[in-house]
């Protein structure tokens, strides 16, 4: 399956898709956006997911919002899909989230940046920044940069994105979230990455 | 007890559950049953549970965690294992990253239980947190085993939890009271602070 076929399937199943996260916090897909082989290609965020064909997909364009998807793409060469989404609590964070759980800390990376959009300018070198060994950030205006190297990877990652957001706030009511240490974060990480992750398909 | 056969049927079927009702995602978490007095019957590491099928379900042998065929077992059945060893009632164990428990546990809390009737299905007027340790590491097997005491539950510092019980529909029920419990032990906190 191509990555835009890929794209069109996810996008019928959404519903379902996001379903066994609802005690997560909530996840809106504003725009998604594909590498397949050279070319990139964007879900113009006026679409509606379920229904979506072919026809709605484009060629990624020149808007700035374009401009920093195709950014991510160049400097990451093994992700195929961007996803930038709202959502019910990562997009009120407004500081850097630690590694607070492993889950966390294997997929997403050892923090959660926060990248200051607010000078068009520098916006995607901040955003780029932000990104670093990472596979989501928040930007300061509340979109959230969700990135894998499939469409399904790029999903999850905004799903966790949110999971650890609402632990982060929340557990304020508890004395605050406690850190793990980041270099255990950063050893997790690679291990998921490097051996865990490609247990699904050797361990047959 | 179940059978073996049994067993690999209902823990896939369970593995799947807990995608579906928002317990864990991907491949994180796990599922196991006793068959025997020394063997159990595990989920397999590293796989995603919309693909898996009975058999690719795991015999271990907890005493020994020598395993059947060439799939290998959840990498968490350490904790499984002792569970199962020290705990000659207990039938099922599951371990989840579920979304209220990982609240708590991300703040290295015990929780409080507030409901009588969730105490009665835990077990316990509060559900500890074993401390903090690498995943599969010997400090969390044990920090996680010695927490759950009597209780049917621990949570495992800035992981998840772990749920224990007479069989699987059992687990889901404390899997289920536990993310109450803490959403309300969290509730009532914010209630004290307002």
């Amino acid at each position: 399956m191509s990555n835009k076929q890929e794209l069109i399937s996810f996008a019928h199943n959404i519903d379902a898709l996001s379903a066994g996260y609802k005690s997560w916090g909530a996840v809106s897909v504003h725009r998604m956006a594909v590498r397949d082989g050279q070319f990139l290609y964007t879900v113009p965020g006026d679409r509606t997911l379920p229904s979506l064909t072919d026809a709605d997909i484009e060629a990624l364009g020149n808007s700035e919002e374009d401009k920093l998807i195709a950014a991510i793409f160049a400097k990451r060469k093994k992700i195929n899909c961007v996803l930038i989404t709202r959502q019910e609590y990562a997009s009120t964070v407004r500081e850097e989230i630690p590694p607070i759980l492993d889950d966390q800390a294997q997929l997403l990376g050892v923090s959660v940046r926060i990248a200051d959009v607010s000078d068009a300018k520098n916006a995607i070198s901040k955003v780029l920044s932000a990104l670093s060994s990472r596979y989501a950030a928040v930007c300061s205006d509340g979109r959230c940069i969700c990135i894998g190297g499939t469409v399904d990877d790029a999903y999850i990652a905004a799903q966790l994105l949110e999971k650890t957001s609402k632990a982060f706030v929340e557990a304020r009511w508890l004395g605050g979230a406690k850190a793990i240490n980041r270099f255990e974060a950063w050893a997790m990480q690679m291990y998921y990455q490097f051996k865990y992750a490609k247990e699904a398909k050797k361990n047959r | 007890m179940m059978n073996i056969e049994q067993a690999r049927v209902e823990v896939c079927s369970s593995g799947k559950r807990l995608l579906h009702e928002g317990l864990v995602a991907r491949t994180w978490g796990n599922v196991s049953v006793r068959v025997s007095d020394t063997e159990m019957v595990i989920t397999p590491s590293g796989r995603p549970y919309t693909e898996l099928t009975p058999d690719d379900m795991v015999l271990v042998n907890f005493y020994t965690l020598a395993f059947e065929g060439k799939i290998k077992p959840s990498s968490e059945l350490k904790l499984h294992c002792e569970v199962y060893k020290n705990r000659k009632h207990i039938e099922a164990v599951i371990h989840t990253h579920q979304m209220y428990a990982s609240i708590v546990a991300a703040a290295q809390k015990d929780v409080v239980v507030l409901d009588p009737a969730h105490q009665a299905i835990l077990g316990a007027a509060v559900i500890k947190a074993a401390p903090y340790a690498l995943p599969n590491s010997k400090k969390i097997t044990f920090g996680t085993e010695k927490a759950i005491e009597s209780a049917n539950a621990a949570l495992m510092a800035n992981h998840g939890c772990v749920c224990i019980g007479r069989n699987l529909e059992d687990v889901f029920s404390v899997c289920k009271t536990l993310e109450e419990a803490c959403a309300l032990y969290i509730s009532s906190l914010k209630s004290k602070a307002a």
